[in-house]
């Protein structure tokens, strides 16, 4: 099923966010988890994951740190802060609000 | 940088996301040649097409690290800077007022004086341009600040 982009990007920082709660992650495991965990739903240019992460980022809301590979490459792992944890329940709050008023009024047009 | 991903990197004018992205481009390129039997030629061309547009992805990272921002704090700077060394070169000295001088008196010295002088507008306007760019800078400031 094809979704309108628009609905995947205004929650990306979201599922970003909710994704390294439960453990730090680089760039592509990111993309791949969200690919994964969404059953292929979520499909969106990969390129455009970094500004959001290097945003979130600046915003104290990640934090990195570089860790060299095998093939001696520098990879940035991606770690959410207090402030991460605290902007993740307020998105999840907003979502869950936004999502139950679309829904109430679908419901309310089918009666 | 690796050349197969040259062109893709050299777009991205943000030189510190270059190592990272080409991280991506690698472990994509061997997942799609290891997971889906492509030769690396196609996997190298598969991979960047799915990183998406190399300009849109270097302004978005130029504007994550606040690039137009300190574009738009320079800007202020120098105006403030220019419009501050105007404001101090049109201050008159007091020994070259231009102006007319009138005395009234007798012989026993003057009873009054009158100083006439034109009124000029254009230290107000130049000194109301220079509060705005201050608080320009003050608001860019405070703004990045804040939303830290």
């Amino acid at each position: 099923m094809k979704f309108d982009k628009n609905y995947a990007s205004v929650n990306t920082s979201l599922l970003i966010l909710n994704l390294l709660k439960s453990e730090e992650m680089y760039g592509y495991q990111i993309i791949s988890e969200l690919t994964l965990q969404s059953k292929n739903v979520f499909e969106f240019k990969e390129g455009t994951l970094y500004p959001i992460l290097h945003t979130m980022e600046k915003d104290g809301f990640v934090k990195c740190r570089t860790v060299k590979t095998e093939s001696n490459r520098n990879r940035k792992y991606y770690k959410l802060t207090a402030l991460g944890e605290k902007q993740l329940k307020r998105k999840k709050e907003e979502w869950q609000m936004f999502s139950t008023t679309v829904n109430a009024m679908l419901d309310f047009a089918n009666v | 940088m690796c050349n197969k991903f040259g062109d893709f990197l050299n777009e991205i004018k943000y030189a510190g996301a270059r190592e990272e992205l080409e991280d991506h481009l690698e472990e994509k390129t061997n997942y799609l040649i290891k997971e889906k039997n492509l030769n690396r030629e196609t996997a190298t061309k598969i991979a960047i097409e799915e990183m998406g547009n190399p300009k849109e992805i270097s302004r978005g990272l130029k504007k994550a690290h606040g690039f137009y921002r300190k574009i738009a704090m320079a800007f202020c700077i120098g105006v403030a800077c220019i419009t501050g060394i105007i404001l101090i070169a049109m201050i008159p000295s007091p020994g070259f007022v231009e102006g007319n001088i009138g005395i009234i008196g007798g012989a026993d010295g003057p009873t009054a004086i009158f100083v006439e002088t034109d009124t000029s507008f254009i230290m107000p306007i130049m000194g109301i341009v220079f509060c705005i760019c201050i608080g320009m800078l003050i608001y860019l400031l405070y703004s990045r600040k804040r939303k830290r």
